[in-house]
């Protein structure tokens, strides 16, 4: 609008009354110069458009799930989910948002992947709480039917363990710090019998931290709490903000940091996994130090601290504990996380680790890696568990816990 | 026509001067005359910063909050990790034995303006004349922090410093944690007493002195009371406030008091979290090696005129003291007990539950006797 002012002013004349070099020719050349880029304005503004409604239809109607839950905006997802999958918690940063039901997934009224639970815990009852991440929430499948503490609850009934009720106490993103917390804070109100720790890969990022002074027990180096987040502007453009995601220059809001935490900069994970996706590790922070050399004087002591510490609160108040040590499958290019040679150190030490506990508390152990398949099929992305991996993973779990008499 | 829009204008410049000279009144009575607790009650957030100062609080990833790290205010500081006191030594040094103190307010030394004149200071200085002079004591208790807190706090944060040794002082905080109705949000993780940290934002009107004096007045509005509220924002279901203001005023029992007592809430909220809490503070320091002492909680003066309310929240404080000496005897820790050992004098206290300068000095005189006396030393 502004531009086509101009060039009316310039017809006029006055325009040129002011610049007197200006002749009547240069004056044309403008008009033409300003309706070619005009021309070229409308039509880039009109193909953005159509690329936008593009965008907007494909990942609204046509895209699956995970494609829209990366990719889409907080709107997208509101209109769709309803309201968020976590809510803030106090201590723990999030949770599952209690009562969220959305198609084939679902959280109890206590906050909890799974249908309601009795409370207090009813005469005859052995309660099972799996605590852990993403692997154990089971964030691979949509329906928490094919979650792995589900199957292990019918597994296990079919079995003829009926009185056994398994519970989800898995959330994405927690740690081993975390899986302490919501330990102490959520589950012993449950009065379970027995918990299964199944987590490694979270641990691994709490670790990727640089200098070695923000390596604390508290997280505090790692990640700042978010007290709200206020959506950017191109937040309203599901091409921007598909472009960006995509790009890896913003988070999908599918991840929680994005909506509950804000990583330091002294966290180097995200660093890893760019790099070691477009071959450009080791560049930027790695060059002077390698994540190889970060991890190995970043030792897991966190690690072993918190759960040796839930492994001493359980057993004062007579409830088993079984460590399941950590699998991957390196079948997964787009996942680094599952094949770079760093990650898979950490994953054997940690898991070590679970064997040494074990051994000096008498903690259960059972090392699923070493017995679990590493098949693409298992798996959706090397880290996270198909529906036929849990299936299979639960199988494995279920041999274990009839064989060592864990069960009543 | 014109006679009718003077008039509307005129009532219109009556009002107007009317609540300026109400508002200005509002603010000189309560800037000027008011007393210190009807300035807490009445004035806005803003003014009580002005006051008082911004807390010295900071938000944290685990904790929700703990203090601001590096501020030196007066005769206080808080070192790199927040905590009152001088900057710690990391890795400990080769020689050094770590007291380490935890707990809340009372730990913290709300009441003393002076890091020397808080307790885990003056137990430095007492062992240090007792000749202990490798004895250092840190004060890692922070403000309001009830037992949820003193758990993450020791987990999380403490171990990290390598103690030789722990104090924990844990009871008081934990009652307000037990005022929640209906009692089904009374929960382990404490989600029905504090909301998660958020952005704080006190509405506009509060910018208005008298409009926040009638709406206190008319219990539309919470009081402040203290500025960690900012911090502590409090879930729907949380009464401890409610209790405050109603105590003060001496309306109790009123609202959800009418229905349910302080007495008959306590009764229902039984304290099994504050001992999961403190037995898993136990368990951890356990198996990582740390010893540790319980410190009970004395109280001495809760509202004077107010019969009732002393008494429901001094049978909870017992409770709360009863569990820890159950607790350090049971699980094999120490036991100071002070609430029983700490004269009920006026002059030790400063208001119910925090300690004047004196009672701290008692305190560090006493638990220096004891610590050396039972051996708790190298």
């Amino acid at each position: 609008m502004r531009a086509s002012a101009d060039s009316i002013t310039y017809n006029k004349g006055s325009g040129i009354d002011r610049y007197p070099f200006l002749h009547y020719h240069s004056a044309m050349k403008l008009k033409t110069l300003v309706a070619n880029l005009m021309l070229a304005l409308v039509s880039t503004v009109l193909t953005l458009g159509v690329a936008e409604v593009a965008a907007r239809v494909y990942l609204t109607q046509f895209a699956p799930e995970r494609v829209f839950n990366r990719y889409a905006s907080l709107a997208q997802l509101t209109a769709r989910y309803g309201r968020p999958r976590f809510v803030s918690h106090r201590y723990l940063g999030f949770i599952p948002a209690p009562d969220f039901n959305n198609g084939l997934n679902r959280h109890n009224a206590l906050g909890f992947r799974g249908e309601e639970i009795a409370q207090p815990k009813p005469a005859g009852v052995f309660r099972i709480v799996a605590i852990g991440g993403s692997t154990t929430y089971s964030a691979g499948v949509e329906d928490y039917r094919l979650s792995y503490p589900y199957l292990l609850q019918e597994e296990l009934r079919t079995a003829g363990y009926e009185q056994v009720e398994v519970i989800n106490a898995g959330v994405f993103s927690y740690s081993s710090l975390e899986n302490l917390m919501n330990f102490q804070l959520r589950v012993l109100e449950l009065d379970p019998d027995l918990v299964i720790v199944y987590e490694g890969v979270n641990e691994i990022a709490t670790r990727l931290i640089w200098p070695y002074s923000f390596y604390r027990g508290d997280l505090s180096g790692f990640e700042n709490r978010r007290l709200s987040f206020e959506p950017p502007w191109w937040e309203h453009s599901t091409l921007v903000r598909a472009t960006l995601v995509y790009l890896r220059q913003t988070e999908p809001h599918s991840s929680l940091q994005r909506n509950f935490m804000e990583a330091t900069g002294a966290f180097l994970g995200n660093n890893f996994v760019t790099q070691k996706l477009d071959g450009s590790y080791p560049s930027g922070p790695f060059e002077r130090r390698s994540a190889a050399e970060i991890l190995a004087t970043n030792q897991p002591i966190y690690y072993e601290r918190n759960l040796r510490a839930l492994i001493a609160i359980a057993a004062g108040r007579g409830i088993d504990v079984l460590l399941v040590s950590f699998v991957h499958s390196p079948e997964f290019p787009e996942e680094p996380r599952a094949w770079a040679e760093e990650y898979m150190a950490a994953y054997a030490e940690q898991n070590a680790i679970l064997a040494a506990l074990a051994a000096e508390t008498g903690a259960a152990f059972y090392d699923l890696a070493a017995s679990m398949p590493t098949d693409k099929h298992y798996f959706t992305d090397g880290i996270h568990f198909s529906a036929q991996g849990n299936a299979l993973r639960v199988e494995f779990l279920s041999e274990y816990l009839i064989a060592t008499g864990l069960l009543p | 026509m014109t006679t009718k829009r003077n008039r509307v204008l005129k009532v219109f410049l009556l009002l107007l001067v009317l609540a300026v000279f109400v508002e200005g009144g509002a603010r000189l009575w309560l800037g000027r005359f008011a007393s210190e607790e009807q300035f807490a009650r009445i004035a806005s957030y803003r003014l009580l910063t002005i006051r008082y100062g911004e807390p010295p609080l900071d938000i944290h990833r685990t904790l929700a909050y703990t203090g601001v790290a590096n501020v030196t205010r007066g005769a206080s500081e808080h070192n790199a990790l927040g905590w009152r006191g001088h900057s710690i030594e990391m890795p400990k040094p080769e020689g050094l034995f770590r007291i380490v103190a935890i707990g809340g307010s009372a730990t913290y030394g709300a009441a003393v303006a002076d890091d020397a004149e808080a307790y885990p200071a003056l137990l430095a200085a007492e062992l240090a004349r007792q000749g202990y002079p490798q004895v250092e004591v840190i004060n890692a208790g922070m403000l309001e922090y009830s037992s949820w807190e003193t758990l993450l706090n020791f987990e999380f944060r403490v171990l990290d410093l390598e103690p030789d040794l722990v104090l924990v002082q844990a009871g008081v905080e934990d009652i307000a944690a037990r005022l929640v109705w209906p009692s089904a949000a009374y929960r382990g993780d404490n989600s029905g007493y504090l909301l998660p940290p958020q952005p704080f934002r006190p509405p506009g009107w509060e910018r208005s002195a008298a409009l926040r004096w009638v709406a206190v007045a008319l219990g539309q509005a919470q009081p402040y009371y203290d500025l960690t509220a900012k911090w502590r924002l409090r879930a729907e279901t949380a009464y401890d406030l409610t209790l405050l203001e109603q105590a003060r005023q001496g309306t109790y029992p009123a609202g959800i008091f009418q229905e349910t007592p302080l007495a008959a809430m306590l009764a229902a909220n039984l304290p099994i979290y504050f001992m999961n809490n403190l037995e898993g503070l136990a368990r951890v320091a356990q198996v990582n090696d740390v010893p540790v002492v319980f410190i009970t909680s004395p109280a001495y003066g809760w509202f004077g005129g107010q019969p009732e309310i002393s008494a429901a929240l001094q049978a909870a404080l017992d409770e709360h003291n009863q569990i820890v000496a159950g607790l350090a005897t049971t699980l094999d820790m120490g036991l100071f007990n002070l609430a029983d050992t700490l004269p009920a004098e006026a002059a030790y206290y400063a208001g119910g539950t925090n300690l004047s300068a004196a009672g701290n000095a008692e305190w560090a005189r006493q638990l220096a006797e004891f610590l050396v006396a039972e051996g708790w030393l190298p």
